[in-house]
């Protein structure tokens, strides 16, 4: 039997990218607030030892079927092209992420509109435009303005990361080929910001230096928001969100670590456990009143997974004595010169380039960015020296459209656990003719850079890291879970702030425009 | 689970094989693996690796007398090459267990001239330039008005 606690005004459920810069606009209103999470404070990066590569393969490993943690929930993706990462902590997966933090372009809301396909979200860039300002000065957003392939937007609060060799040659190259490239926005400190020590000038992926210059929601929402009132409950596992005689929600039952249950009673409950960890709650929230799950009368919850499918291209330079490796890893440039939908194109929809550099030891060897790890036997040393320091990787980012038949579902695990999340997944053919097109056009651009060979990956198992679509923001009731407020169509005061009510995925990295949306969320429920 | 002391006396004698020395680099025999260290922490290596081992001393030429230890180069090269291809998944995180403990060895580090030493002087990169955009800016917005 759960036990009961006093009412509260709002449950928020997950402390991640979204679910932390909701609970911190919320926080300044003085509303009673608990937010539950189902991991605990994290500051155990690796770096600075001797093993943290080793951690990056075990304890710290992105994908959480392998890393295997307390807070970590098992998922099914034997089924799926790509295998689904996040972090469960305060702070989510931003804990894991490389922060590169571009925007979605105003033609991603207006897809249908624009290209007949999908959707349009029934909220535009103008709608997210100040939340997304708000939100680049939180989280602290190294970058430049000016980018031609981007709506003007205001001043970056710091200058960019610098772009290093690697990066001012495959610059150089993009504008001899006049293609578009700019420095990448990002939320890594390129100078001391707000209490976080800037990284400007050393890098390598290695380092808790590194960590820390990258923005995560613990410090930079959860603990103000505690200052402001907040209530947070870690090690505290959501297993349903429960609904009155009426339909209407009224809290959550959640689980700790010596299992005992409470219900937390609350007058709304918003989600933000992620494009898995939401349709997850929901599915397993069904009861007489909603068989096939909660603020499921669509059939939606679940449907519609989106990944953006990752192409890579490695290009290795044939200078001996360049270091190729310095500098942060990801947030260097981004091409979007085949952003754009293109009808002389044999596909719909575009791509970004987000350009990587060249890792670390052991990850050179087991393969970085290049189909084939380094071979052992008596090839090891050479072939290690060819690649190791010497690469740039073009990662082609794609546009991935929703497709029903792409879904989480649940199976039910052991007794002591909940549900387990089985994903199915498949590349559309329009993706695949689309990452064909960037892994060409990251050849050219690699190519003019100055590299001697590349390498493909087609599609990248190991890149889930975006996850979008299961519970889609829409106007209409039968093709969509929640509305423009992200407030369910079915269920009144019960909210998704996550990636789930992504209707479109666009071909960007997604969390600025998920915490825009947190953001905007909470703007309009203290508005009412 | 654990790799017992037989078992890992097996894996020691085909180090040299996997990553074997040249003039600039150790042998991944030549140095401390740190595997013991590895094992213990990293549950994820022990089933694989048990298997790969196991695998290795069935094979009839491991059978023969000497036992496995005495196997020559090119032989043991044949029964990696044949567990690699019976087993590509086992090998795979066998193979990234001897990686990382080489790679994560400081005398590695030193001969590839790796550094965990963040006030290093090289890692210095002179801070970003507005002049590299003066090409770029120059072109007229092209995101499609929505
Ligand atoms: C390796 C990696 C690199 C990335 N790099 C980038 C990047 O460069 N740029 C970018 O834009 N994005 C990047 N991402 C993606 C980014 O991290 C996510 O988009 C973002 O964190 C999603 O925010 P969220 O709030 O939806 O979910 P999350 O941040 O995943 O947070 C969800 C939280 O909910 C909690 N939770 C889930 N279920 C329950 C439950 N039942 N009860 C209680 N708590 C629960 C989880 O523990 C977790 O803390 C990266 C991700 C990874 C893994």
């Amino acid at each position: 039997m759960a036990k009961n606690l006093p009412f509260v005004d709002i449950v928020i459920v997950g402390s991640g990218a979204s679910g932390a810069a909701c609970a911190w606009k919320l926080s300044t209103s003085g509303a009673s607030i608990v937010l539950l999470e189902q991991g605990d404070w994290f500051n155990n990066y690796p770096g600075d030892t001797q093993d943290w590569e080793i951690r990056l393969k075990n304890d710290f490993h992105f994908n959480p079927n392998v890393r295997n943690l307390k807070s970590d929930y098992e998922i099914l993706d034997e089924n799926s092209d790509i295998s689904p990462l996040m972090f469960n902590a305060v702070g989510g997966s931003t804990h894991h992420w490389t922060a590169h933090t571009p925007r979605l372009h105003p033609s991603d809301f207006r897809v249908k509109t624009l290209d007949g396909v999908a959707d349009d979200w029934p909220i535009s860039y103008w709608d997210l435009e100040k939340y997304y300002d708000l939100n680049d000065e939180m989280m602290g957003c190294s970058g430049i303005k000016g980018d031609p392939a981007n709506p003007p937007r205001s001043a970056r609060p710091m200058p960019p990361l610098p772009l290093g060799i690697d990066g001012e040659r495959i610059a150089k190259a993009a504008d001899r080929l006049g293609w578009h490239w700019w420095p990448s926005d990002s939320y890594q400190a390129s100078i001391d910001y707000k209490g976080r020590e800037g990284l400007n000038n050393n890098g390598s992926y290695h380092n808790k230096k590194l960590w820390e210059a990258i923005a995560s929601t613990d410090h930079v929402y959860i603990k103000p928001a505690i200052k402001n009132g907040l209530e947070l409950r870690t090690n505290s596992i959501v297993e349903s969100v429960q609904v009155d005689s009426k339909g209407n929600v009224n809290g959550v039952v959640y689980r700790d670590t010596k299992n005992n249950t409470y219900f937390q009673k609350a007058g709304k409950v918003i989600l933000a456990c992620n494009g898995i960890g939401t349709p997850r709650l929901l599915l397993n929230s069904s009861s007489k009143q909603n068989p096939n799950g909660l603020s499921n009368s669509s059939g939606l919850v679940g449907k519609n997974l989106m990944f953006h499918p990752y192409a890579i291209v490695n290009g290795y330079y044939p200078e001996e004595d360049i270091d190729y490796s310095l500098g942060s890893l990801g947030n260097i440039l981004i091409v979007q010169e085949f952003y754009e939908t293109d009808p002389k194109r044999d596909f719909l929809r575009g791509y970004s380039f987000q350009m990587n550099r060249s890792t670390s030891p052991a990850m050179t060897a087991l393969g970085s960015g290049s189909p084939t790890i380094v071979p052992w036997g008596n090839s090891h040393h050479n072939e290690f020296k060819k690649r190791f320091r010497r690469f740039s990787t073009m990662a082609i980012i794609s546009e991935d459209l929703p497709e029903l038949h792409n879904r989480v579902e649940i199976v039910s695990g052991n007794s002591n656990t909940l549900p387990i999340p089985k994903i199915y997944y498949k590349t559309s053919d329009n993706t695949k003719k689309l990452l064909n097109h960037g892994i060409g056009k990251a050849k050219e651009l690699l190519k003019e850079a100055g590299c001697v060979e590349t390498t493909t990956i087609p599609v990248l198992r190991s890149g889930g890291w975006h996850l979008m679509g299961t519970t889609k923001m829409g106007d209409d009731p039968k093709n969509s879970v929640v509305n423009a407020n992200c407030e369910s169509h079915d269920v009144k005061n019960l909210y998704i702030v996550d990636g789930s009510v992504f209707t479109t995925s666009a071909a960007v990295n997604p969390t600025p425009t998920i915490q825009a949306i947190a953001l905007m969320t909470a703007d309009k429920i203290l508005k009412g | 689970m654990k790799i017992d002391n037989i078992e890992m006396n097996i894996l020691k004698s085909f180090l040299e094989v996997i990553i074997p020395s040249n003039d600039d680099m150790p042998s991944a025999k030549d140095i401390d693996l740190n595997l013991d260290n590895i094992l213990k922490e990293n549950q994820k290596y022990i089933k694989p690796t048990k298997q790969i081992v196991d695998f290795i001393q069935r094979e009839p030429a491991a059978r023969v007398m000497g036992g496995v230890l005495s196997l020559t180069e090119i032989q043991k090269i044949d029964i990696l090459k044949m567990t690699e291809h019976l087993f590509p998944d086992e090998f795979a995180i066998f193979i990234e267990l001897i990686y990382l403990g080489y790679y994560s060895n400081p005398e590695v580090h030193k001969k590839i001239n790796w550094t965990l030493d963040q006030d290093k002087k090289d890692f210095n990169l002179t801070p970003f330039d507005d002049s590299i955009l003066d090409n770029i800016s120059k072109r007229d917005p092209f995101w499609r008005k929505a």
